[in-house]
């Protein structure tokens, strides 16, 4: 095979780019159904790789489709760690799967490097294109493109809260709360009086924010002015707003003891579960986990403040996965035809609904999911639907193709801040703002 | 590689020299390359083709996916001039190394000698001080992380039987390398059993001979074991540099290299580059930088290691 | 165990020094045993935990009940038996692969003097030196080339072939044998094949089996290969089904834990069979003397 031979000719003298570029036209998908595509039979390779127990799902709707698409065989597969290595080895030798589960904070960098197609030539022909648009999340729009084409399919998306003990919130004088409470008034007061000592030994803690004080992603929660531009070239982060909210978060932390440092937590020990934490973030995802880890305990969810610079918009960010196509796929319409299937309303009854995980990717089936939540009874959350308002007037993040590198600096930029202490965020936020920029100026 | 050929002399001084005429010695290279052939074969066919295009690819600037172009020695000057991480990585790796090979050398030792009596039940012994060298990956760095914790973990509460109050561990810079050092020490019976081996090679009747000299424990400990154990202690110390030089999974399960970079292994940042961001040309140049980096420190071991290498197939 | 029975027993109620001794090397030996222990006793403990116990403050050390579900549950996530299988084959392939591949070139290196010899060596050594993550892409698309990919050939073949650091390993152990026998065996006209199997390997057995346990443990414990090179679930090794256990939203910890116990158990087994070897080669050396 020509293939073969011209992509080690490519690696040995390093004249990849006409190569890759020959590829590359190769595999673009032709538009518009191909003729002979129902009279020759096909095979299409599809992995994923998140939670196991959504193996089994596969598994179970995989022959329904190939009942439904005679002509299409599913070669399945099941992978969950190292899944980066893979998939980097994969592209370089060409053996990319044809579908594949995808988070939707890779899309810019795998659109970018070309590891998987455009599919915006195949939703311009749907025939139910606008029923397709229209029910997707908008606030997850932009992680679904790349330089204004389509590339990922969305299947689920998360949104995050704050879950509190009711008997807690209840015992501190509050209920639960109709708007959601000011960030530098109400919600620290709030954290205050969650939290309970005896002598210097804190009982009961108000707020633990855990990792998602340090993932770059989920730090846009505790930085109203952002981390980057909605162009995604510039850092922003070193911003009086910016400034403000680190230190208010530090001086609870620190000055006044309300969130407990790193060591206060006992690994494998779940404070919210046990008792020992009134109050911390809980993204929909956790939601059974949740049930299934806090007994008899009676939990529920608030909205997390809304962002001080933008009174109309929730801190809260969403991520999500859907299904993208790979790169040099021989069978790109077959390959479309699953990840459609994959995308219906009644796939996503089978993988978010009937396990309460995560949202599902469109709006259709979110009413179904409340009723779901809110059906199964005992140990769920009474106000489950903040996570769907979460997203309807939650902040769109950028994504950015840097997405991963920036996500490797991050928590060692904010350790001094948030995790030791001894920096004050306007000292920092220079530094971390030029360390970032160095980043993003490499993708430029 | 001047410098290879005396260094290597130096461990294969041993030996015999070949008697009789040129004909023995043509047989004798024969004999050895067909020895040789199952390496030769794999060098050829498995080896040296990957080894060698990642050295090529060291020169490019290729990011899987993207065009490739020759950049002559571009990223090397990226590594030195603008690659901050870079250097604060090679230098947790060298600080590491200080740390966890001599103590790892040393603790190997000791556990190999302790397993090398005739003690009762010594097979389950042998057995227990080996099973932490087998178990892996995720569970392994989450019973760790359990171990260090500050207030409730393992390591501080028996530090405090002793009246010590222990630090958090893998939270604070400078203790988080000291504590990669300890975990890696419980792992330490991969090397005791290379150890373990060779003490059970040492003929009995050395031990017998200097009995009869009268040389109590310690001396038969410093003029029998030792010099026979110093063939392995140069195989350890060898695969050690190399292997220390490429630590990663635990860091990369456990730390991803912080707190504030405290863990971040050369290899991690390699591996990052790689496979986070695709960058497989400066990756591969990075590559080629640790390549030098530990040749260089095993030529020097090798080097070093006439004065204090003994093989007992030398006195004829 | 009886090989091992000791040696020197308390001869009514005097203790001799060496009585004394090894009680002493007893009592470190216990103490050493609990260090290494406790983190994989807190491992299989976790194993047997009803989910809700994990999470408890303070901790809980003793599972109640005990879940012994949990390890039926970890079995059934996948086709585990046929892991097993594939993990077994691999193993032992490369048990035998590595001991002879390796121990040719290692004969060769420690015993025979030619050409190149120094240049050779040093050649394998350095291929050691590159990690291996800037040659897992080159390898790939050189199996893609042998037409390997999603076979167990990338798992297996590579084995037969010396790997470095046993050669490495072996050629020292074989430097520290002595010449006398060999000489002795060249004056009768013994070739160097005699020699290696004769004499050389029948001496390295502690040599030998140290490389046997390391290939199986690095085999049974192998997870980057599988990962790229398998994609057919019927040929997954056991590495590659435990890795499925773990995930970073839902963290199944029992599950995870019987997995990690789960793996161990055959190293184990092995293993405890394997250092009898050693014992062998005690007698051997011993008395050739």
């Amino acid at each position: 095979m020509t293939d073969r031979l011209s992509r080690r000719t490519f690696l040995r003298v390093g004249g990849g780019l006409t190569v890759l570029g020959t590829l590359a036209a190769c595999a673009m998908p032709t538009a518009g159904p191909a003729a002979d595509a129902e009279a020759e039979q096909v095979s299409v390779t599809f992995y994923t790789n998140d939670v196991g127990w959504r193996e089994e799902r596969y598994k179970r709707i995989i022959p329904d489709f190939e009942a439904e698409f005679p002509h299409i065989t599913v070669d399945y597969t099941h992978y969950t760690t190292n899944w980066e290595a893979s998939l980097t080895t994969w592209a370089a030798g060409g053996t990319m799967p044809n579908v594949f589960y995808s988070r939707t904070q890779k899309t810019s960098a795998r659109a970018r490097l070309g590891w998987i197609l455009p599919l915006t030539g195949y939703i311009d022909a749907d025939p139910d294109k606008d029923l397709l648009l229209d029910d997707f999340w908008p606030i997850q729009v932009p992680q679904l493109q790349y330089e204004n084409d389509w590339y990922l399919i969305p299947e689920n998306i998360s949104s995050i809260t704050m879950r509190y003990q009711v008997e807690a919130l209840e015992a501190a004088g509050f209920s639960a709360p109709d708007e959601p409470w000011s960030y530098y008034e109400e919600w620290p007061n709030v954290v205050k009086e969650l939290t309970i000592r005896d002598g210097d030994e804190t009982t009961q803690w108000g707020f633990d924010a855990g990792w998602m004080f340090q993932y770059s992603g989920f730090a846009w929660i505790w930085l109203p002015a952002g981390i980057v531009d909605t162009d995604t070239n510039t850092c922003i982060i070193d911003q009086p707003e910016n400034v403000k909210s680190l230190n208010q978060l530090q001086d609870m932390r620190f000055r006044d003891r309300l969130i407990p440092q790193s060591g206060d937590i006992p690994e494998g020990v779940n404070m919210f579960a046990s008792g020992r934490l009134a109050m911390n973030m809980a993204g929909v995802w956790e939601i059974t986990s949740t049930r299934d880890q806090v007994g008899d305990m009676a939990w529920d969810i608030a909205l997390i403040p809304q962002n001080p610079l933008n009174p109309g918009e929730n801190l809260s960010i969403n991520y999500g996965a859907g299904y993208a196509m790979g790169a040099e796929t021989k069978h790109p319409d077959a390959a479309w035809d699953l990840i459609r299937y994959l995308s219906l309303p009644s796939m996503q009854q089978v993988f978010i609904v009937e396990d309460n995980w995560a949202l599902p990717g469109r709006r259709s089936v979110a009413k179904d999911w409340l009723d779901g939540v809110l059906s199964t009874g005992s140990g769920m959350p009474a106000h489950a639907e903040h996570w769907i308002t979460a997203l309807e007037t939650g902040r769109s993040v950028p994504v950015t193709a840097a997405e991963k590198e920036i996500e490797d600096v991050y928590p060692n930029l904010i350790a001094p801040i948030l995790v030791t202490g001894e920096s004050r965020a306007e000292e920092a936020l220079p530094h971390i703002q030029a360390e970032i920029q160095k980043v993003l100026d490499k993708y430029v | 590689m001047v410098h290879g050929h005396d260094a290597l002399d130096y461990i294969t001084l041993n030996t015999r020299t070949v008697k009789g005429g040129l004909g023995i010695a043509r047989r004798e290279n024969l004999e050895a390359y067909l020895f040789l052939l199952p390496w030769i074969i794999g060098f050829l066919v498995l080896t040296i083709g990957p080894i060698l295009a990642s050295l090529g690819l060291s020169f490019t600037d290729w990011q899987v996916g993207l065009g490739m172009n020759f950049i002559g020695l571009e990223n090397f000057r990226l590594m030195v001039v603008e690659d901050d991480l870079f250097k604060k990585s090679l230098g947790v790796t060298f600080n590491y190394s200080l740390m966890a090979l001599p103590a790892g050398i040393v603790v190997a030792l000791a556990m190999a000698l302790l397993l090398n009596q005739k003690v009762f039940g010594i097979g389950v012994f042998r057995t227990i001080y080996y099973l932490p060298a087998v178990t892996s990956g995720v569970a392994v760095a989450m019973l760790w992380a359990w171990i260090f914790n500050s207030e409730f973990g393992l390591l501080n509460w028996a530090l405090d039987l002793i009246n010590v109050k222990g630090p958090a561990w893998l939270l604070e810079p400078r203790w988080a390398l000291p504590a990669f050092a300890v975990m890696s020490l419980w792992g330490a019976g991969g090397l005791m059993i290379i150890y373990l081996a060779s003490l059970q090679a040492i003929p009995q009747n050395l031990y017998e001979a200097a009995q009869i000299d009268g040389a109590n424990v310690a001396r038969q400990f410093l003029h029998v074991t030792l010099p026979m154990l110093t063939p392995t202690i140069l195989f350890n110390l060898v695969v050690g540099i190399i292997a220390v030089f490429q630590t990663f999974t635990n860091a990369y399960i456990m730390t991803a290299g912080g707190p504030n970079f405290a863990t971040y292994f050369y290899v991690l940042h390699l591996y990052n580059n790689a496979f986070g961001y695709a960058r497989m040309g400066y990756a591969s140049a990075l590559a080629w930088v640790l390549f030098v980096i530990v040749l260089v420190m095993t030529l020097a071991v090798l080097r070093t290691s006439q004065y204090w290498v003994f093989y007992s197939g030398e006195k004829e | 165990m009886s090989l091992q029975a000791p040696a020197d027993k308390p001869q009514g109620w005097t203790f001799t020094y060496k009585t004394r001794r090894a009680v002493l090397q007893l009592a470190v030996l216990l103490v050493g045993s609990a260090v290494f222990l406790t983190p994989l006793g807190w491992m299989v403990l976790t194993s047997l935990k009803p989910t809700e116990q994990i999470f408890l403050f303070p901790p809980e050390f003793i599972p109640k009940p005990v879940e012994w579900d949990n390890y039926a549950e970890a079995w059934s996530q996948g086709e585990f038996w046929t892991y097993t299988q594939n993990s077994t084959l691999v193993a032992a392939l490369n048990i035998a692969g590595n001991i002879f591949g390796s121990s040719l070139p290692a004969f060769a290196f420690a015993r025979l003097r030619f050409t190149g010899r120094r240049v050779l060596f040093l050649i394998m050594l350095s291929t050691m030196m590159v990690p291996i993550w800037v040659t897992i892409v080159p390898t790939f698309l050189l199996f893609k080339f042998f037409g390997w990919n999603g076979t167990l050939l990338p798992l297996i073949v590579p084995g037969f072939f010396a790997v470095p650091f046993y050669t490495f390993l072996l050629r020292q152990y074989f430097l520290g044998i002595s010449h006398e026998l060999e000489d002795a065996a060249r004056m009768d006209g013994a070739n160097s094949l005699t020699i290696y199997f004769r004499i050389v390997m029948p001496l390295a057995r502690p040599a030998l089996a140290t490389v046997a346990i390391f290939a199986f443990v690095y085999h049974w414990n192998d997870l980057i290969t599988p990962l790229i090179y398998l994609t057919d679930e019927k040929l997954f090794t056991v590495a590659l089904g435990l890795s499925r256990f773990r995930n970073s939203y839902r963290m199944e910890m029992s599950h995870m834990m019987a997995a990690a116990t789960f793996a161990l158990v055959p190293v184990l087994i092995i293993y405890f069979f394997t250092q009898r070897l050693f014992i062998q080669g005690i007698v051997l050396s011993g008395s050739k003397g």
